[in-house]
């Protein structure tokens, strides 16, 4: 047998090698290693061979110690714990469990998100009363006294004092944020908003919103479509194309809606995009210029944009939820499959 | 909204498929929220086509039925077995092709499917009138005219093509659409401006001055008493030789839109209403006693019929037509059942008005009411149609019912507005939007909204703004015409994100909250979120000078804000043992309400609930149900890791208290009895709350600083000490850290033992002591030293002593 072929055969050996156990193993590792072992042999061959071969066939010898050793440390790992002690094995598929598991609430992880990706575009976080006077609810932000927003039929009043509303929009807090804050205003507002609506899967009475103002000199619509894109993106994906829509809202002008590309794909039955396609997100707009005025901000020198957001809309959405009432019930077979 | 294509198409021309023309309306902010095809019969007659009988021989296996072949432009032509006595070659007929649902006139629909017919193939159905849904017709197969081509669609040939109903979701700004020609003015608007040829068809009226009479018999007196809340009326008396059937294409177009054929008049007049936004009003002649219209104010108390046979009682705020001695009509909202018109009418007065929107808006609450008419009204009619509406609609009613005018037309007043004047600075509205334009695109942009250029300065422009756009009165205003025709889309995404640092910022609170949410959940717990609406029942009725209670409430389920977290997480609690969701950790962060000296109070919590076992059942785990013990544990494991500074604890009557730096900050407390009672919790349940104001401002105002770690070791000492059993732990342990306030690093009590080795008033609490001196080693004298210092005072404060073994 040639040189050559005996390493061949070696290094199929080597691969072959099935040890059953850590004994077997040993022997394996004597069998190549020790000091009559294979590997004792193969040197002795290779003082034989010419000098002209001995660089070539140098690196072979090597490499197929490399994979000797490399072979025995595996073995290692398999059989040492055994072999060290005596114990009898333990059963590790046995089930166990640290403590009960717990779980964040998919409204409050979605509020998060978006809160999250508008801190990251340098927006403030500003919060508000939910019981709010009819100044920060409505006149403020040019809701006309004739408004069927301020109908019983749409909000609730504070039985006490006809002036209090359960706020309708976390709009309110914008107002606040104008009158008290320090120009340029860069700000969100998560919270807890009310509707005198009948609770269904479509509605509820309560339910969350975040909406965001930016007020500083020369703010375009443009600059409102930038950073409602990049929200888009930060939170459906890199490739999400928006959409908007010419809308109204008393405290804007212009005034749009926002849609995402959402596709047809889950639109058997049109219900999330009534078979267009398109997913609305939010409302937006530039601050009408009076709603400045009314909080002291001088319109001919400073613009500004509104959105808003419905959090449980998003939520549904994110996690398929297809019934509104789910959020409030506090079933933690529902609330706790969320994760954190 | 809704919109027939095909009135919208009579209107404007315009070389635009439908789905691009949908999406043309919703882009300018006639949101499409739906588009359904309406079929002149049912089934829109799909899958029906003209054929040719090309062959037509006796079926060799039965007497009455026919072997034909049928050409239906296909170039195969089919084969059908045919039954009807009067099918014959040459004929041209309508064939149901294989697939059709067919929707006859009587039964239910019927699918037409490849068959055998005594042994002979049919491939389809030659038709007769009712089995088409297009009446009864039987006698035979229905034979067209010679000149029809096959393959033809069959509501092609029988002139039946569908309508596609468009529904638009209207914004209450848009009231210059709301009508058919309105929405086709703003669909040409958007063409214009992208180059599509679209020409507006507006229908004529001058017509209307050759019909007019000069007379003056006859003449009605309009007197108009309230000139504020009706500053322009025009009325027309008319008569009709003989009572005629609404024309068919107003039927199917008023069909379309949702609006039921009743009666010529007044599907004629609202159709002209639906045609151009003007609502018009017809009177029966014979209702207008005294040959008056007054437009005044109702007298207080004022009983009225309306056509719906409601009565209702009209006050002075409410504006009517009269005639000279009642009411006729709610002005601009809805007619009397005294002056509707009759199936015999034939002489009338047509009524064409501007009303103020804030009165008919405030009426029309008042009643209840919410018509066609009262929606143009409130929303704002063109302040200058008037006369063109009351002069389409004599037209309409000269052309389909030979109606004439009785006397020239009577009018008081004149149109409140023509146009609106706007000033703008081009420049500045264009960077406000964020786009660059040349003067002459925004001209010609401007001019498709028949919005003109008055005034054309270097800086600024001023505008004439036709009445009928209501609400473009300012710069901003422009620019969302200018937007909204140019398209919001195509608009630049300009290359950079503005940026302002330093926002006045609650971002921490929420870090916090995050936090919490996030250790709690790995404490087991699962977030919840309650209604902050409540009912009043489930509190404590003695808290009821301080309830926030709601005006308007949804139900009595839900007529107060909540002043506590604990009865919503009792309710969930009991919501979820019905599930037999029976180990329950579960919190949440919300705000109670309070009324306190005529203000509101709204303080934010972090409730915690804890109820059935204290740990997953598992081979590993003690089991046993979870103790108050177990959700202290818990919220000082939580607190501990928020706030550096020491948390201390005292006990009332019912509750643990925590407090730091003295402010109290939370409560624990087992659920009373009478929760348990009002909410059924039939087994051991505990409750805590904490101040999360109080939580954040200790939890933020306080800065990490290092600790060097000390270079000597601590020592244990454990000892077992008899105690009364009334003893709070919390006594004892104050007692050793004022004993030894400098080494004593911690006490921790590892056993507790009450049993019959001692005495039944005692407690056995075996307890250890850690003691370091950051400076030195402890020698075992010194440790003794302060072990038996400790044990004086204990002995001395409390009368505890050492168990002896």
């Amino acid at each position: 047998m040639s040189f050559s072929e005996r390493i061949d055969r070696l290094s199929r050996e080597i691969q072959e090698a099935q040890p059953q156990n850590a004994a077997e193993a040993e022997g394996f590792r004597l069998s190549w290693l020790g000091r009559k072992g294979a590997f004792a042999e193969v040197f002795e061959q290779f003082k034989t061979v010419s000098p002209e071969e001995k660089r070539a066939f140098g690196q072979v010898i090597n490499e197929l110690k490399r994979a000797a050793e490399e072979r025995i440390a595996s073995f290692k790992i398999t059989f040492t714990p055994e072999s060290r002690t005596n114990a009898p094995r333990v059963d590790l598929t046995r089930p166990v469990a640290l403590g009960f598991g717990g779980s964040r609430h998919p409204v409050s992880l979605t509020m998060e998100r978006i809160t999250g990706i508008f801190r990251s575009m340098g927006f403030g976080i500003s919060e508000g009363p939910e019981i709010e006077d009819d100044w920060h609810n409505f006149s403020a932000l040019n809701f006309p006294e004739e408004h069927p927003a301020r109908d019983m039929q749409d909000t609730f009043f504070v039985a006490t004092d006809p002036m209090l509303a359960l706020r309708t929009h976390t709009s309110s807090v914008q107002v606040r944020a104008m009158e008290s804050q320090t120009l340029p205003i860069r700000t969100i507002s998560p919270g807890r908003v009310f509707r005198n609506e009948a609770i269904s899967s479509r509605s509820h009475c309560i339910f969350h919103q975040v909406e965001g103002l930016y007020i500083d000199k020369d703010v375009s619509f443009a600059d409102l479509k930038q950073t409602l894109l990049t929200f888009a993106r930060e939170l459906f994906g890199a490739n999400t194309e928006i959409r908007l829509r010419p809308s109204y809202f008393p405290f804007t002008e212009p005034s749009a809606e926002m849609d995402v590309w959402w596709g047809l794909e889950t639109e058997a039955d049109h219900r999330i995009t009534k078979g267009t396609g398109w997913l609305e997100i939010l409302g937006c707009g530039m601050l009408d210029p009076q709603v400045l005025l009314n909080c002291g901000i001088d319109p001919e020198v400073y613009s500004g944009f509104a959105f808003g957001i419905g959090i449980e809309r998003i939520a549904m959405n994110l996690f398929g939820v297809t019934d509104l009432r789910w959020f409030f019930e506090s079933d933690v077979r529902f609330v706790g499959q969320f994760g954190v | 909204m809704k919109i027939s294509l095909q009135w919208l198409r009579s209107l404007i021309e315009i070389d635009l498929p439908l789905q691009d023309l949908l999406e043309a309306l919703t882009s300018i902010g006639l949101e499409v929220e739906k588009a359904a095809e309406v079929h002149a019969v049912p089934g829109g007659l799909n899958g029906v086509v003209v054929g040719a009988v090309l062959e037509c021989i006796p079926h060799p296996n039965a007497d009455r039925l026919r072997l034909t072949r049928v050409d239906v432009g296909t170039g195969e032509p089919l084969r059908i077995v045919c039954g009807a006595p009067n099918v014959a070659r040459g004929q041209k007929v309508l064939v149901a092709t294989v697939g059709t649902v067919l929707h006859p006139t009587e039964g239910g629909p019927l699918t037409i499917q490849k068959s055998k017919i005594r042994g002979e193939v049919s491939e389809g159905m030659i038709c007769a009138e009712d089995e088409l849904g297009l009446g009864q017709g039987h006698e035979g197969i229905w034979v067209l005219d010679e000149s029809a081509v096959p393959g033809t669609p069959a509501a092609e040939s029988l002139g039946l093509e569908s309508d596609v109903c468009i529904e638009i979701g209207l914004t209450p700004n848009r009231a210059d659409a709301m009508s058919h020609y309105g929405v086709a003015r703003d669909l040409h608007a958007w063409a214009t401006h992208r180059g599509i040829r679209a020409a507006l068809r507006q229908p004529e009226v001058e017509r209307f001055a050759l019909m007019e009479p000069s007379s003056t018999e006859d003449a009605v007196r309009l007197t108009v008493e309230d000139s504020v809340a009706c500053p322009h009326y025009l009325g027309l008396s008319m008569r009709m030789p003989c009572a005629v059937e609404t024309p068919d294409f107003v039927v199917k177009r008023l069909e379309t839109i949702g609006i039921k054929s009743i009666h010529f008049l007044v599907d004629a007049a609202n159709y002209v209403m639906h045609e151009c936004g003007q609502p018009l009003h017809v009177f029966d002649r014979r209702a207008m006693s005294g040959d008056a219209i007054v437009v005044r104010n109702a007298d207080e108390n004022t009983r009225f019929v309306t056509l719906d046979g409601k009565e209702r009682t009209l006050n002075g705020q409410d504006l009517i037509i009269a005639n000279a001695y009642e009411p006729m009509a709610l002005a601009g909202i809805f007619g009397g059942l005294n002056s509707g018109v009759q199936s015999d009418t034939l002489e009338f007065f047509i009524e064409s008005a501007w009303f103020d929107p804030v009165r008919i808006r405030k009426s029309a609450r008042r009643q209840g009411l919410n018509t066609d008419a009262s929606f143009r009204y409130e929303r704002g009619v063109d302040p200058v149609l008037a006369e063109y509406a009351l002069k389409r609609l004599a037209l309409l009613l000269n052309d389909c019912g030979e109606a004439l005018p009785c006397a020239p037309m009577v009018r008081s007043g004149h149109p409140p507005l023509t146009h609106h004047q706007v000033r703008i600075q081009p420049e500045r509205m264009l960077r406000f939007i964020g786009l660059h334009l040349p003067a002459q695109t925004l001209k010609s942009l401007l001019h498709g909204l028949e919005i003109a250029v008055e005034e054309q300065g270097a800086q600024e422009w001023l505008l004439r703004v036709p009445g009928y756009r209501v609400d473009v009165q300012r710069e901003a205003d422009v620019a969302e015409e200018v937007l909204r025709i140019y398209g919001l889309n195509e608009v630049p995404f300009p290359e950079k994100l503005r940026y302002n640092a330093g926002s006045e910022d609650l971002g921490p609170r929420w870090d916090l909250k995050r936090k919490v949410s996030l250790m709690l959940a790995g404490l087991g717990c699962t977030e919840i979120m309650n209604n902050s609406l409540h009912r009043s029942s489930a509190y404590a009725a003695d808290a009821e000078s301080e309830r926030i209670r709601v005006a308007n409430p949804l139900s009595a389920e839900l007529d107060v804000m909540r002043s506590d977290l604990d009865a919503g997480a009792w309710e969930a609690i009991r919501r979820n043992l019905n599930y037999r969701s029976e180990n329950l950790r579960i919190f949440e962060f919300g705000k109670t309400y309070a009324l306190r000296q005529g203000k509101t109070v709204e303080t934010e919590g972090l409730g915690l609930w804890l109820i059935g076992a204290r740990s997953p059942e598992n081979w590993r785990n003690a089991s046993g149900p979870a103790d108050a013990f177990e959700l202290k544990a818990l919220v000082e494991q939580l607190l501990q890791r928020l706030v550096k500074h020491p948390l201390s604890s005292e006990t009332t009557e019912e509750a643990l208290i925590w407090s730091i730096g003295g402010q109290k900050i939370g409560r624990l407390r087992p659920i009373s009895t009478k929760e348990a009672e009002l909410f059924e919790i039939d087994r051991p349940a505990f409750s805590v709350w904490l101040d999360w104001d109080k939580l954040c401002h200790w939890a933020l105002n306080q800065k990490a600083t290092a600790v060097e770690p000390p270079r000597y070791p601590a020592v244990r000492r454990d000892l077992a000490l008899l105690v009364d059993r009334g003893l709070p732990f919390a006594l004892l342990q104050n007692t050793l850290y004022q004993t030894e306030s400098k080494l004593l690093q911690s006490v921790q009590l590892f056993d507790v033992y009450e049993g019959d080795r001692i005495p039944s008033d005692k407690s056995s609490l075996a307890i250890s002591v850690v003691l370091r001196d950051d400076n030195t080693t402890l020698t075992d004298e010194r440790v003794e030293k302060i072990i038996q210092k400790m044990l004086r005072a204990l002995e001395s404060q409390h009368g505890i002593v050492l168990r002896q073994a």
